[in-house]
């Protein structure tokens, strides 16, 4: 079978295919059938409907340039940003509890 | 008044040398000076634009912030701000370079798995703010002629998304966010290379890891390559129930026919 001719049978077999995933029961279009996910996905969409994820990724841009949400008061009382050049940094976040994952420069 | 009228330009890039790179000496003479001086009012600017911006940078990258810490993660947003101050007004637009800049940051270089985990939250961020639209109706294909059917390329769904990891980026991501600890502790940071599918549903954003051949033949078809030389990229692989899925889930918007098949 030429390319072209695997192509154009490779297509018909997935029309077919994604038009029974879209007509079977509660499987609405641009959604996946949670059935044939792996567990980790399946969880890892129930954590996130129970907004855990949400809670870092719910954010939109009025949120962003809320002044409100900003780090001072918008009032004007922070008038200095910190030097941060001046001190030594070394990360010190949760990628201390990676084993194996260096947080010391080597 | 000897000096002209400066132009609404004119006093823009003043401010602009004022607030990125901290030159005052175009501005300060066009600000008001009564209780603070020009320099402290300036600075109040100064300090809103990048504290704006780093909050920014936190919201697009909070896997990455929580990997480092806040201190880290403020003071690497700091000089990266000053290096790469925004081109857009609209702050979801802003950071794409953050995760190049992690790479050749010298205080993280320990962290060799840090740039990719930013590359994949940037992934996660341009696929959350993508615009809807309304998915490829497999319909359209199913009436196309067989001669036609040799022909056709795809155009990908702005909320889908690739991305290549030598680093087990998305398990570090996911374990990092759920404050899952003992994942996080269970993670090989130098564990082979993974193929990523980043998509939104209707739940969220989903991180989902496919197999080469199959992520292999999905980039060409992302890229707008015709169906046939996509197939090329993995000649052993049966791809109908891949470009089903692809399909069924909405991820591509509108195909075209290309001019020649043979």
């Amino acid at each position: 079978m030429n390319r072209y001719v695997l192509a154009a049978s490779t297509l018909s077999t997935a029309v077919g295919l994604a038009l029974a995933i879209q007509a079977s029961p509660g499987q609405a279009q641009g959604k996946m059938d949670m059935s044939k996910m792996p567990q980790v996905v399946k969880d890892n969409m129930a954590r996130m409907e129970k907004g855990k994820l949400e809670k870092c990724y719910g954010i939109n841009a009025a949120a962003k340039n809320d002044c409100a949400e900003g780090a001072h008061s918008c009032a004007g009382q922070a008038t200095k940003a910190r030097d941060t050049k001046s001190f030594v940094m070394l990360p010190a976040g949760d990628c201390s509890k990676i084993q194996g994952g260096k947080t010391t420069a080597s | 008044m000897e000096t002209a009228t400066p132009s609404l330009l004119e006093l823009q890039c003043a401010m602009r040398a004022s607030l990125v790179v901290h030159d005052d000496r175009g501005i300060s003479a066009h600000v008001v000076d009564a209780g603070m001086s020009p320099a402290e009012r300036l600075d109040v600017y100064r300090s809103t634009f990048a504290s704006v911006l780093t909050k920014a940078l936190h919201l697009s990258y909070p896997a990455v912030h929580r990997l480092v810490g806040a201190e880290f993660f403020d003071g690497a947003a700091r000089i990266f701000i000053e290096a790469h101050p925004p081109k857009s007004a609209c702050l979801d637009d802003y950071g794409e370079k953050f995760a190049d800049f992690l790479s050749d940051f010298e205080p993280a270089a320990s962290l060799a798995y840090l740039p990719e985990v930013t590359r994949l939250e940037w992934a996660v961020n341009r696929v959350l703010h993508a615009p809807d639209v309304e998915p490829l109706d497999p319909r359209r294909l199913a009436a196309l002629a067989e001669a036609e059917r040799e022909r056709v390329s795809f155009v990908p769904h702005p909320s889908a998304g690739l991305l290549r990891v030598d680093h087990p980026a998305d398990l570090i991501w996911r374990a990092v966010l759920e404050e899952d600890d003992d994942a996080l502790a269970a993670i090989d940071p130098g564990a082979g290379p993974a193929w990523l599918l980043v998509q939104r549903l209707a739940t969220g954003v989903e991180v989902r890891r496919m197999g080469e051949s199959a992520w292999r033949i999905t980039a060409a078809l992302f890229a707008g390559r015709p169906l046939a030389a996509a197939l090329d990229e993995a000649p052993d692989t049966e791809a109908s129930a891949l470009l089903a899925d692809h399909l069924a889930a909405g991820r591509f918007i509108d195909f075209s026919l290309n001019e020649t098949s043979a």
